[in-house]
């Protein structure tokens, strides 16, 4: 029989840090160390990942909040990126076969800068060469002459025209719709009266000759379009070859300095073709110049627009970049990830060009890595689809999101597709990656390396170090105040006590940075010059103060008499039992009255939380446990003649999860074997089916809870609590609780079995069986052996009286 | 500081022929240069309109070389359409130039008559320019014959023979259509032709500005014009070289702009 187990020495009640460990007076005389908590897991998937060449091999980065996954995920990043060659520039020109679709351009890192300066020089020296050869006295000339050509051929054939005319008494006029002759008198056309009064062979005469004028000005005129298309023939080639001269040098020169680039040597070429063959426009474009012949309408006639083919997009620019990008893109929206094509609203329509590509994320990161946010991400339309087909295709597409989601659009450029080469690692916890992987097809080879971070590591003497360091480096990076080792030690007992465990430490990094920057802010307030361990204590407890309104509002109830739970006394099937409440970020325990009532029965254990809907599932099955094992310890040959309930008195929200089960146990054996219970002594543990105690959750918080009720109405040195001897490694108890333990006011029990709490709850033994089962007198199995055998017996006698009556 | 002669009005006549947007920009960077109201008048010609009254059918050749049967109705409708649009260019044109317009009816040179004595510039268009030689212009104002318009780019040449008026005049066209001066200094003898000089430089000195000076012989004035091929020629009015250019003019060999200015 296991013995009665004694109350936990305070010492084993938290594990303090032992800062005599400690060679270092302050955070100022450590340095940063890698920055890194554990993870090993993790940091192996990733650097696996950041191995691998093939394709679908990016990372999910899957872990609770505030571990530090970002960082240690951009940290890991960035240094393999120093080991891989820079991204390329990449830029889109204009297309001159199909404006529509803007050829896209890749140029070692650096060059895209040199070649967008260098096409905006030349787009300088071909607006000025061009307006200096077509402004050149050599120029106009030619074209002088060209246009006197044919303005003498005009002038001249309309002039023989009038001349043949002149004798006969007839002219010329050029009227609103063409050229017409009539008859004049004085220089004058002749009045239509001064005509009528002609003799009749003078007016057929005069209509006869104005008929042949007519013909022979017709066939004049029939020529003329031949001849304006000829000249208009004569000044584009004139206009070409000034082009040519004024340009060719320039294009040239700068062929020659790009020449190892295929591309734009090629590019320069077409730019030199379409340059000739488009002078006319550039001339057009000239404000103040004259209009050129055949040149386009005025809405047309901008030198900028002309000009604007010829520039240069740079979408990514990795001047300076010594290394493969690492782009972090904060806010993941499709047209950020993808890219866009800008529009401009010119006269109520939008207009669109080359121009106005602007690249994404993804083309940024090009060649290296990019890091995300799955919930920002994910909450993004479109943004995971367009992320999923740039990836699976291997390229990214710029297309509007309208265009993605399949919806009308305005007709729009349909940009080449650029290559794409890229790592991407998703961060998000573990809920998304399960969801994702459960619901997605394609998130699986997409993602295949899950890099999965710990929320908790082992408390040891390498990882306290490794702690020290990170909390050097916060203190450097945060610009706080230095620590000194007492307070390094309070945070990393913080950490500990966050995740309730005494043998592991926390790797929320965001809470040691929130804790440390509460402890600078309280340690400034106070005139330090360092961050001392009372200024911890002060921001530990500042936090606690703003977040117990709730809990001290329940626990006010209950020493005004309104919630009943008894601190004293011993009372029969009656028990504090522990529960944990959380509330946002807050946190705490609170005892719960549970009572037992027993009677003749058919072997229920009604659970009256359950009977109305409030229990959960977990802690039904705990009471069901409880059947199981009063049946087989203490009426393993006969019916369990038993009705038994159970109940959380004035609980008014729903109970779930196993932890009261061995209270609830206690309270029934109790009312079995009408023993009463200490009612100075509250309980927390989960029971099996043999009557053996286990671990809980959340058993500082429930310790704390009842300390706090029992210590406000004053501590009377027998008060306690009675835990599961697997939680003592759990301990981290707050300094009061520890300091009240070490005055002998407050004990806390371990337990293994249900026969150990019985005996400290009631005093009484609990008993064991002996060879025929038979439990020894007095003892609290032989008292609820005996009164489930006398339940047993009623119910046969009742059963046997119905019978008889029956019969 | 320069200080603009105010001309007050400037007068731009527009008839079927010379319904061109470039002679209408010229007349009104003339008016602006001028600080004038620009009045345009458009003239529904009266041969024009004489030409399509004729008792019999009359037709036009297009510019295509198509022929097409006229009548009065059909013309004056024509006519009313190129006035309204001959009104909507000089709208359209005139920017922050006063402006106003007007539709006559009659011979070109007859309606310039009658309306010349109101204006301080008359500016006449096309072939129609050669007719108005006869007309006597009002002794104030200036006088200039575009012909087929100003031609931009080109230098604008003054004939300097001694009338600061020419010397002004030019130098206001040129700054307006950013077009470089030449002045033609002419004299019989050389002691004229120096006093002419010194009075030039100390003209744009004064004013701070530059222009080229030639100084062609007399008998050679017109063939040194001729090869400057200027963008305008400005002439005083009692000069020599005034009926030779209009001469020109009507010839039809010459199609430089001359603008004739008062003493």
């Amino acid at each position: 029989m296991p013995s009665i187990p004694a109350a936990l020495p305070p010492k084993a009640l938290c594990r303090t840090c032992d800062t005599s460990q400690f060679a270092f007076k302050t955070t100022d005389d450590l340095d940063d160390g890698d920055g890194v908590i554990g993870q090993e897991r993790a940091i192996e998937a990733i650097d696996f990942a950041l191995g691998m060449d093939a394709a679908g091999y990016n990372v999910f980065a899957a872990g609770p909040r505030g571990i530090g996954k970002h960082r240690l995920v951009t940290k890991l990043v960035e240094e393999t990126a120093q080991q891989r060659p820079t991204g390329c520039d990449w830029c889109y020109v204009y297309n001159f076969h199909d404006a529509r679709r803007p050829d896209a351009m890749s140029l070692p890192a650096g060059s895209g800068a040199q070649f967008v300066d260098a096409m905006e020089q030349l787009v300088k020296d071909l607006s000025s060469a061009l307006t200096s050869a077509f402004s050149s006295e050599d120029y106009r000339s030619n074209l002088q002459s060209i246009q006197d050509t044919v303005e003498q051929q005009q002038g001249q054939a309309l002039e023989a025209l009038r001349k043949q005319a002149e004798p006969k008494g007839i002219t010329l006029l050029n009227t609103p719709m063409g050229y017409g002759f009539a008859p004049v008198v004085d220089g004058q056309v002749m009045q239509p009266d001064m005509f009528n009064q002609l003799p009749a062979e003078e007016k057929q005469r005069i209509e006869a000759d104005i008929k042949a004028l007519q013909e022979a000005l017709k066939t004049v005129m029939q020529k003329m379009p031949a001849l304006l298309q000829d000249v208009r023939e004569q000044i584009r080639a004139l206009n070409e070859e000034t082009a040519e001269f004024a340009i060719s040098g320039l294009i040239e020169s700068l062929k020659s300095r790009f020449s190892e680039f295929d591309e734009i040597v090629g590019y320069l070429g077409m730019v030199h073709d379409d340059v000739t063959s488009n002078i006319e426009l550039f001339l057009a474009s000239q404000q103040g110049a004259e209009q050129a012949p055949g040149s386009p309408p005025a809405g047309e006639r901008n030198t900028d627009a002309f000009f604007r083919r010829y520039q240069v997009n740079l979408i990514v620019d990795n001047t300076g970049a010594r290394s493969a990008p690492v782009v972090y893109e904060d806010e993941p929206t499709y047209e950020r990830l993808i890219g866009r094509i800008e529009q401009r609203a010119q006269m109520g329509a939008l207009f669109t060009d080359f121009n106005m590509i602007r690249g994404g994320a993804l083309h940024r990161a090009n060649g290296g890595y990019l890091i995300l946010d799955a919930r920002k991400m994910l909450t993004q339309p479109q943004a995971w689809e367009g992320l999923k087909r740039a990836l699976w295709a291997s390229e990214i597409r710029i297309e509007p999101i309208s265009g993605a989601m399949g919806l009308p659009s305005t007709t729009t450029l349909e940009p080449e597709p650029i290559p794409l080469n890229i790592k991407i690692l998703i961060v998000g916890d573990g809920m998304i990656y399960h969801l994702l992987h459960a619901n997605d097809p394609d998130f699986g080879s997409l993602f295949k390396v899950l890099a999965d971070f710990d929320e908790r590591v082992e408390r040891s003497e390498g990882s306290t170090h490794h702690l020290a360091r990170l909390t050097a480096k916060l203190a450097r990076e945060d610009n706080l105040r230095p620590f000194d080792a007492e307070a390094v030690g309070k945070l990393i007992d913080d950490l500990a006590r966050a995740i309730s465990d005494a043998e592991r430490l926390s790797t929320n990094v965001e809470r040691l940075e929130d804790l440390m920057q509460e402890a600078n802010f309280l340690a400034g307030r106070a005139g330090a010059g360092l961050v001392n361990a009372a200024h911890i204590d002060q921001a530990i407890d500042a936090r606690t103060r703003r977040l117990s309104r709730v809990s001290e509002r329940m626990q006010s109830e209950v020493t005004r008499g309104t919630v009943m739970i008894d601190t004293q006394d011993e009372v029969v099937g009656q028990i504090n039992g522990l529960a944990v409440y959380s509330m946002g970020q807050a946190s705490f325990g609170k005892a719960s009255r549970i009572t037992a009532r027993v009677r003749v029965g058919k072997g229920d254990v009604i659970d009256i939380e359950r009977e109305v809907a409030m229990g959960g599932p977990l802690h039904s099955k705990g009471v069901l446990i409880l059947s199981a094992y009063l049946g087989a310890r203490y009426a393993p040959n006969t019916p369990l003649s038993l009705s038994a309930s159970l109940v959380f008195e004035q609980s008014y929200g729903g109970v779930d999860g196993d932890s009261a089960s061995s209270t609830e146990l206690y309270a029934l054996l109790s009312a079995l074997s009408d023993v009463p219970i200490r009612q100075n002594l509250a309980v927390t543990g989960s029971v099996n089916q043999h009557g053996e105690v286990q671990a809980i959750g959340g058993v500082n918080d429930k310790i704390e809870g009842f300390f706090d009720l029992c210590n406000e109405r004053g501590l009377t040195g027998d008060q306690g609590v009675l835990i599961p001897e697997s939680n003592v490694k759990h301990l981290m108890l707050h300094p009061r609780v520890v300091e009240a333990a070490k005055a002998g006011q407050f004990h806390v029990y371990p337990v293994t079995t249900i026969d150990q709490g019985i005996e400290i709850l009631t005093g009484v033994p609990a008993g064991e069986p002996d060879a025929d089962g038979t439990f020894p007198d007095g003892t609290i199995s032989a008292r609820v052996a005996a009164r489930l055998a006398e339940f047993a017996a009623h119910r046969a006698q009742f059963g046997r009286q119905q019978n008889g009556q029956d019969a | 500081m320069t200080r603009k002669r105010r001309t007050g009005r400037v007068l731009l006549t527009l008839d079927p022929e010379t319904l061109r947007s470039d002679l209408v920009e010229t007349a009104v960077g003339l008016a602006r240069a001028y600080d004038a109201e620009l009045v345009t008048m458009f003239v529904k010609t009266a041969d024009v309109v004489n030409m399509a009254a004729l008792p019999f059918e009359t037709t036009v050749i297009t510019k295509t070389g198509r022929t097409r049967t006229i009548s009065t109705t059909d013309l004056d409708r024509q006519l009313d359409r190129q006035a309204q649009q001959a009104e909507a260019l000089v709208a359209r044109t005139a920017g922050k130039v006063r402006w106003s317009f007007r539709v006559a009816t009659g011979h070109l040179e007859q309606v310039v008559a009658e309306n010349a004595a109101e204006f301080d510039l008359l500016t006449i268009c096309g072939s129609t320019a050669r007719r108005v030689r006869p007309v006597r212009t009002p002794g104030h104002a200036a006088l200039l014959l575009l012909g087929d318009g100003l031609r931009r780019q080109r230098p604008v040449a003054a004939v300097y023979e001694g009338d600061a008026s020419v010397l002004a005049t030019a130098q206001r066209i040129s700054n307006e259509f950013d077009a470089p001066l030449v002045v033609a200094i002419v004299a019989e003898d050389r002691t004229n032709r120096s006093r002419l000089r010194r009075n030039v430089r100390a003209w744009f000195n004064r004013r701070r500005l530059t222009a080229t000076l030639i100084e062609p012989e007399p008998d050679q004035t017109l063939d040194m014009l001729r090869q400057l091929r200027p963008g305008l020629v400005t002439v005083g009015r009692a000069s020599r070289f005034c009926a030779p250019l209009h001469d020109a003019l009507d010839r039809g060999t010459e199609q430089t702009p001359m603008l004739e200015v008062p003493e």
